[in-house]
């Protein structure tokens, strides 16, 4: 009984959770591929606008997409011609979200374990 | 919290090895590989997508309720469509109200240094531990199958062909 209200508590916090999870990993996606490949253009990355913005562009997409599935889900069924392309295209978009934060994981524990150092992100 | 994610990751050799040990059949590593990309790739999507779905759709009863086509006839379930979108309406506030709280609370506090560790070790803690019982409920299963198609087991209820 504890594992299974545990597993429905999870899965029903799962949209607030994800976006937390998606937010740690834009943080570390922009301080370490962002800031790297734009440190030529951008030189003081602390106050820039542009970095601060990216994560929180994210959070708002990430929020928006969530919000319109709850809104088509309300007046459309799955048999609907608009509904189905749109169900794909943020399945894919967030997909790719998955992978991002899979990748930031799989990146900073092998930083973690290679220089023996705990992250100052993640604390991994 | 890095040695948690490194086991909960390596934890995944147990059910393989039990595997590969008890039915000799080595074609579910190839299979697990090429299934984690997906594994990974769709997980947001059965999580999220399909659970607003299902919530959303949860007075559709076109479909498996027979004798309860509510509304439109004017019998005795008339209304019924009516209440139960009433229901719907209120399940899906509550959990869109709830997301954006607890959402709210975990970004806020996440800003800082600290409280990010800690909500992150509890959200750790809480996967590696269902991951970790539901791998040795998988395990359990697995021998007592296999115990029940050898015929280790003297309670199984395998047919036994009798010659003639």
């Amino acid at each position: 009984m504890f594992y299974l209200t545990l597993l429905n508590s999870l899965s029903y916090f799962a949209p607030a959770l994800f976006l937390f999870t998606v937010h740690i990993a834009m943080s570390a996606f922009r301080d370490d591929v962002l800031i790297h490949f734009l440190g030529s253009l951008i030189t003081d990355p602390n106050n820039s606008q542009f970095y601060n913005a990216f994560i929180y562009t994210m959070d708002f997409i990430y929020v928006m997409l969530i919000m319109s599935i709850v809104f088509f889900s309300l007046h459309l069924t799955n048999s609907n011609k608009k509904f189905q392309p749109y169900i794909y295209l943020v399945s894919t978009c967030f997909g790719l979200f998955a992978i991002c934060v899979f990748l930031v994981l799989a990146v900073d524990v092998i930083r973690g374990l290679a220089d023996n150092s705990a992250c100052n992100l993640f604390l991994i | 919290m890095r040695w948690i994610l490194i086991g909960s990751t390596l934890i995944y050799i147990i059910p393989i090895m039990l595997y590969l040990a008890l039915f000799q059949k080595s074609n579910i590593l190839w299979e697990i590989v090429m299934g984690a990309f997906s594994f990974i790739f769709y997980g947001p999507t059965y999580l999220n997508i399909l659970n607003i779905y299902s919530l959303c759709r949860i007075d559709d009863i076109s479909w498996g309720t027979k004798g309860l086509e509510a509304g439109s006839g004017g019998g005795k379930n008339a209304g019924l469509k009516d209440s139960w979108r009433l229901i719907k309406f209120s399940h899906v506030a509550k959990y869109v109200i709830w997301n954006i709280i607890l959402a709210v609370v975990l970004l806020s506090f996440g800003s800082s240094y600290t409280p990010r560790f800690f909500i992150t070790i509890v959200m750790v803690v809480m996967m590696a531990g269902t991951l970790a019982l539901k791998i040795v409920i998988g395990c359990i299963y697995m021998v007592i199958y296999k115990m029940g198609t050898c015929g280790w087991c003297k309670d199984t209820k395998t047919p036994k062909i009798v010659p003639a």
